[in-house]
């Protein structure tokens, strides 16, 4: 299995996601997602918001796809699965279909590490993923960068 | 915790240390949860040989058997397959 890192980055949005992890819609893997980060560059502040990972069985549609995941082992092919980031518009996300959700302070960086057998899994399925989301953020700069096994 | 799946930590300026906690992810759901300290509401399940957490333990005991994401997820897994292959784009 390879390893691969990728970094979204977008002004905060209630109704669209930051990121988004997917498998294309022929030849999907399953992927395994391992370590998060979530955090803010604004201005510091007192913001309360949240960061949820919520399943997807359709595609994001804009925002920007490259540079993509970086293998963290330079000898490995690229992603099979895509992350798109940016100004993206949410694909069919599952309700209730949560993942991980966090409520966190503008101020501080949330770091999570996930053992083998306890990852968030896509399943390899066309068009399904996760999105990154922050439902109830008002509009600041976040970033998150994540790590996944394929 | 015991044996945790996972570890979260929160790095925030105004507090003199960082906050830490054990996760562990739910084996029927597949979602993460954050353990804070002295808390014991996990359960185990013997089906799938790992922690569900108590939405998922309240559903098993209602339903009566256990049904791991692992065996979700192969459901839909399978159904794609043949999706794709009578749609001619199997890879």
């Amino acid at each position: 299995m390879a390893i691969y890192t990728a970094t979204g980055q977008r002004t905060a949005s209630a109704s669209a996601a930051v990121a988004a992890l997917e498998n294309p819609a022929s030849g999907p893997v399953r992927g395994f997602i391992y370590r998060l980060t979530f955090g803010s560059e604004a201005t510091p502040a007192d913001n309360p918001y949240l960061w949820q990972i919520q399943r997807s069985t359709t595609l994001s549609t804009g925002g920007a796809t490259t540079p993509g995941p970086i293998a963290l082992d330079g000898a490995d092919a690229a992603a099979t699965l895509t992350f798109r980031n940016g100004a993206l518009t949410d694909g069919s996300v599952t309700a209730n279909a949560m993942a991980l959700s966090v409520p966190l302070n503008q101020r501080a960086t949330f770091q999570i590490f996930l053992g083998p057998g306890e990852e968030i899994v896509i399943p390899a399925t066309a068009n399904n993923g996760a999105h990154i989301r922050t439902p109830t953020a008002t509009a600041l700069a976040v970033t998150t960068t994540c790590f996944f096994r394929q | 915790m015991r044996n945790p799946g996972g570890y979260a930590v929160w790095t925030d300026p105004d507090v003199a240390r960082d906050k830490e906690r054990d996760t562990y992810t739910c084996k029927h759901h597949n979602g993460v949860i954050i353990v804070e300290p002295g808390d014991q509401s996990w359960a185990y399940c013997n089906g799938c040989d790992g922690k569900i957490c108590p939405a998922c333990y309240a559903e098993m005991a209602r339903i009566g058997k256990c049904v791991s994401f692992e065996r979700k997820i192969e459901e839909s897994e399978r159904k794609d397959r043949l999706r794709r292959q009578l749609l001619g784009d199997y890879t």
